[in-house]
């Protein structure tokens, strides 16, 4: 595996991990289609999304410990595994939100500087 | 969230896969409500289904995604390679088993050894605050020599050393006749200051601990003895026990953690002062607690202070020692640390010969498989893979064996204590646990040895290039002669270091049937040993006892007088200090003429002294040279007389006669005796002491210690079968006369026991080594001529014979042996070093031993050669180069 690549994964993660705890803060409990289908809301349609690709990131917040799951029935009586924002995970979204604003500030102040 | 928590949560996945059908399922239903959405937006349900996997992009790809997240993808494949390994190795059984019994031989018997002497010897003592307990013993500043025993005089002082102890206790005793109600037994019996206890300080299970109104009345016995005599501990309560006729009350019950002396049952509260305050005589031994915060060396300071103060008060007596306190352990440990050592280097050899053998194991194996690995390796593994896979084979070798080494280290563990309980004075079974770091440690050896040896040759053949061991011909690919190099190497070590072991094995075995050929200046058959002990009362030194005392010497005449005529006995005669006995006495004494008897004691030569009975000489065998021996008209109230031995006669008369000399020691009279005979030397304590001067006393003239001796009975039928009548006639004459049974024979082995522990033990393992070492070759010599299969029957179509060829395999077997033993007699002549201490009547250089050992033990490993090489030339040329 090369490092670029490496790299590329983690933006995306990082981006992906904020946007899902976001929409759970929002959202309250969600199954990971409800997620989904608001991601591609969200997300300009240009950027589709592969629904697969949200379950590693579900593993990884759940094994954080910022995001729980909990199987519960739909209402359209399905049967789906909701997952809830835990008290760190909200503490996690804010610490990630500034950090997150702080550097896309940072970006822009370069980005003006340079042009 | 630490990144140990993600961890260990990776880890707990790994290990549950309960997840896998939690994952399907949420797929499951995120595809189930996708469907729902398809449909609502007028799909028909089968293409709902084809729509929402398709979206999905590949369930069992997210299930993928899902499960590398999840958990360490190497961590899967170490579980499914541990699996297929167990496998692979099913397969090979032969292979798995001498890989897995090899190393759990050398586990078990590290891990066995390193329990015992870890239980019994290295664990603290097990009493309150034992770090705090000191033995306190002389040292003479000229020889440095550090014996046990204190004077009384010494003692009192040393006790008065309230700033650096809490606690000064002497005590003085041994294996003495007690009595309870009318019978007598001889038991383990201590006479200790009352603060003993407040030294070891272990919590009675019944009664109390002693203070200092019980000196000289109650006694403290052991939990055992309690239940033996009295039916258990609250029974011994109150009860009365008599040591030497007097009376002691029973008021405190240990149990089995107080076992200090050792084979301990009484103690007895003692006065508190020694009864002899003498300065020169080292009657007692003194264990102490140090007092809070005292350090060990500044109560040494206090000690040597307090030595100085009294080398200057008493220059006579005290004018060369000093006082040392040791720690407890420390003390107990020093007598048998060389022993230890040897077998701890012994056994540790044993585990690297063991590993070397699974190297060599190992190594045969891979070299065998690398066709299969390039295989494996053309198909797409990767180095990881391959290397995991024989990690995983590695792995399951050394639990097996590790488990197999646990049950050879129960079993190793039980022999030791059951053979070496005679000589390690310790032992008490239930406190000997197999030691688990120890356990583990040793796993640990075995794991990276196998694994080491597994990974070099995996390594080397992924790198080697797929194709390049797949051109390599036929099934029994080679990894080239890098490898054979090192299984050489390894057969090279392993046959170094087993005669290594081999060599110092034959050294001790050459010195203990030295040991066991020595005369002892008597004969050991046909000799029944009784240690008899009557009670009396009082010291003969304020004449208080002296008339029971020679009472008691009077009832031993007459017993041996009765044992005469039993039917089966030569004759009889008692000693106190009979050689290889439990008793031994020496001192300085005089010559009338030569020197003056007191003063400074170390102007005066010094001898052995022994007390004996009329026929006592002719009853051992003694040789009487000159002269008579004692004679029943040689009593108390009879001119004094003495028999000395060759040695004593020469140190003191040289050539000329010493019959009718008058000599003088200080064992319990300061009367000058006439020399009337002069006899042959005898080795006193076991065949290892060297032949020295003895000064021999009659029974009847020294009634200080006539109430105890030890009767021998020629016998011309087997001693055992006399025990019975010898017995009865004791107990007929008076019941209170304790008597314990031995013979010669036994007494003289078990007083060498250390050396034949030794050389038992280092023998099993030398045996152990040289049979690896034998396997290893035939391993080695089996791989060799299997690989050269085609070589040789190229040879045999060409017209080579089969003795050619068996030579052959032979001259390279020949070889590697070369190479290994001259190692192994370098190596064995730096070590024997260490076991010439041990060595008795041969040198370290020992020509015979070492001779002894390469015309045994070689042919075995050349032997080892002959059976691969046999099968090499039974080769059919015609198959042989059929093969690819």
């Amino acid at each position: 595996m090369a490092s670029e690549s490496g790299e590329r994964v983690a933006l995306l993660q990082g981006t992906l991990d904020l946007i899902v705890l976001r929409a759970l803060d929002t959202m309250g409990p969600q199954h990971a289609y409800g997620l989904a289908a608001r991601l591609e809301q969200v997300v300009q349609p240009s950027l589709t999304l592969n629904q697969g690709t949200l379950y590693p990131a579900l593993v990884r917040l759940e094994q954080k410990g910022w995001i729980k799951g909990t199987w519960q029935r739909t209402e359209t009586n399905r049967e789906a595994k909701y997952y809830a924002l835990t008290r760190s995970g909200r503490r996690a979204l804010h610490a990630q939100a500034e950090r997150w604003r702080r550097l896309a500030g940072l970006v822009e102040k370069l980005l003006l500087g340079e042009s | 969230m630490s990144a140990l928590r993600r961890f260990f949560l990776r880890l707990y996945n790994v290990l549950r896969p309960r997840t896998e059908p939690d994952l399907a399922r949420e797929l499951a239903s995120h595809v189930t409500l996708l469907e729902d959405e398809f449909i609502r937006r007028g799909l028909t349900p089968e293409e709902a289904r084809l729509a929402a996997r398709r979206s999905f992009d590949g369930v069992e790809q997210t299930k993928e995604l899902h499960r590398d997240a999840r958990s360490f993808v190497w961590l899967d494949d170490a579980r499914r390679d541990l699996q297929y390994a167990a496998r692979t190795l099913r397969r090979a059984p032969g292979f798995t088993a001498a890989v897995v019994l090899t190393l759990a031989l050398g586990i078990g018997a590290n891990t066995a050894m390193f329990s015992v002497i870890s239980g019994v010897i290295l664990k603290p003592l097990g009493y309150p605050d034992a770090d705090r307990i000191v033995a306190v013993q002389n040292r003479w500043t000229d020889t440095g020599r550090m014996p046990a025993n204190v004077t009384g005089g010494d003692e009192i002082d040393i006790g008065a050393e309230h700033e650096a102890f809490e606690a000064v206790a002497y005590y003085q005793g041994g294996e003495t006749g007690v009595q309870v109600g009318d019978r007598a037994e001889f038991v383990g019996t201590q006479r200790v200051h009352p603060d003993f206890f407040r030294v070891f300080d272990v919590p009675p299970v019944a009664g109390r601990p002693f203070n200092h109104d019980d000196a000289s009345r109650s006694a403290i016995v052991s939990l055992g003895f309690a239940q033996r005599q009295f039916g258990g501990a609250a029974g011994a309560l109150g009860q009365s026990v008599r040591i030497a006729s007097l009376p002691y009350q029973i008021v405190g019950v240990v149990p089995a953690a107080m076992r200090f002396p050792p084979q301990t049952d009484v103690w007895a509260a003692a006065p508190l002062e020694p009864s002899n305050r003498n300065r020169s005589g080292h009657n007692y031994r003194a264990v102490a607690k140090l007092a809070p915060g005292v350090s060990l060396e500044a109560a040494n300071t206090r000690l040597s202070a307090l030595a100085t103060r009294l080398a200057r008060a008493f220059p006579d007596t005290n004018g060369r020692k000093t006082f040392v306190a040791t720690p407890l352990r420390d003390n107990l440990v020093s007598p048998v640390r060389a022993t230890l050592f040897v077998m701890m280097g012994a056994v540790a050899f044993v585990l690297l010969i063991a590993c070397a053998n699974v190297a060599n194991l190992i190594l045969a194996r891979a070299s065998g498989r690398s066709r299969e690995l390039a295989v494996r390796a053309a198909l797409g593994a990767g180095r990881r893979h391959i290397v995991g896979q024989l990690l995983a084979e590695s792995l399951v070798l050394a639990l097996a064996a590790g488990a197999v080494g646990l049950l050879f280290a129960r079993l190793g563990t039980d022999a030791l204590l059951r053979f070496g309980s005679r000589y390690v004075p310790l032992p008490r079974l239930d406190d000997v646990h197999t030691d688990w770091r120890v356990l583990v440690f040793t796993a640990m050896v075995s794991v990276i040895t196998a694994v080491g040896f597994g990974l070099a040759p995996a390594l080397r053949a992924s790198r080697a290039g797929v194709s390049e061991a797949l051109r390599q011909s036929g099934g029994r690919g080679s990894l080239g002669t890098s490898s054979s190099r090192m299984r050489g190497g390894l057969v090279v070590a392993q046959i170094a270091l087993s005669f290594m072991l081999a060599i110092n094995a034959g050294l001790l075995f050459r010195s203990f049937v030295a040991l066991t050929e020595t005369p002892l200046g008597f004969r050991t058959e046909g000799l029944l040993v009784t240690y008899a002990q009557a009670p009396a009362r009082g010291s003969i030194f304020d004449q208080s006892g002296l008339d029971e005392y020679l009472r008691a010497g009077q009832l031993f005449d007459d017993l041996f007088a009765r044992v005469r005529e039993i039917p089966g006995v030569i004759s009889a005669g008692g000693a106190m200090g009979l050689p290889t006995g439990a008793y031994e006495s020496d001192g300085s004494y005089a010559v009338e003429g030569q020197h003056t008897f007191g003063g400074d004691f170390r102007k005066l030569p010094s001898a052995g002294f022994s007390l004996a009975s009329p026929r006592y000489f002719r009853t051992m065998a003694i040789p009487v040279l000159r002269g008579r021996e004692f004679e029943d008209g040689d009593l108390y109230e009879r001119p004094f007389v003495a028999v000395i031995s060759e040695s004593l006669a020469r140190q003191s008369f040289g050539a000329g006669d010493p019959l009718g000399h008058r000599i003088m020691c200080g064992f319990d009279s300061d009367k000058w005796m006439t020399i009337v005979g002069v006899v042959g030397d005898v080795r006193r304590a076991s065949p290892a002491s060297p032949p020295g001067p003895e000064l021999y006393m009659p029974l009847r003239q020294h009634p200080y210690t006539s109430n105890r001796l030890q009767m021998v009975v020629r016998t011309r039928v087997p001693p055992e079968s006399l025990i019975g009548v010898v017995r009865e006639t004791v107990r007929s004459m008076s019941p209170e006369v304790a008597v314990k049974f031995t013979t010669m024979e036994a007494s003289v082995s078990d007083s060498i026991a250390a050396p034949r522990f030794r050389m038992a033990l280092v023998s099993t393992f030398a045996a152990l080594a040289l049979l690896l070492a034998v396997a290893g070759m035939y391993a080695v010599m089996s791989y060799v001529t299997a690989q050269r299969t085609s070589e040789f029957g190229l040879r045999v179509a060409l017209g080579a014979r089969a003795g050619d060829v068996v030579g052959l395999v032979l001259r390279g077997a020949a070889r590697l042996v070369a190479v290994g033993v001259a190692l192994g007699l370098l190596l064995a002549l730096a070590t024997s070093r260490v076991v010439t201490t041990m060595l008795f009547g041969i040198e370290a250089m020992d020509t015979r031993a070492y001779a002894g050992v390469l015309v045994l033990a070689i042919p075995f490993v050349i032997l080892a050669a002959i059976a691969p090489a046999l099968r090499a030339a039974r080769v059919d040329p015609m198959i042989a180069l059929r093969e690819p």
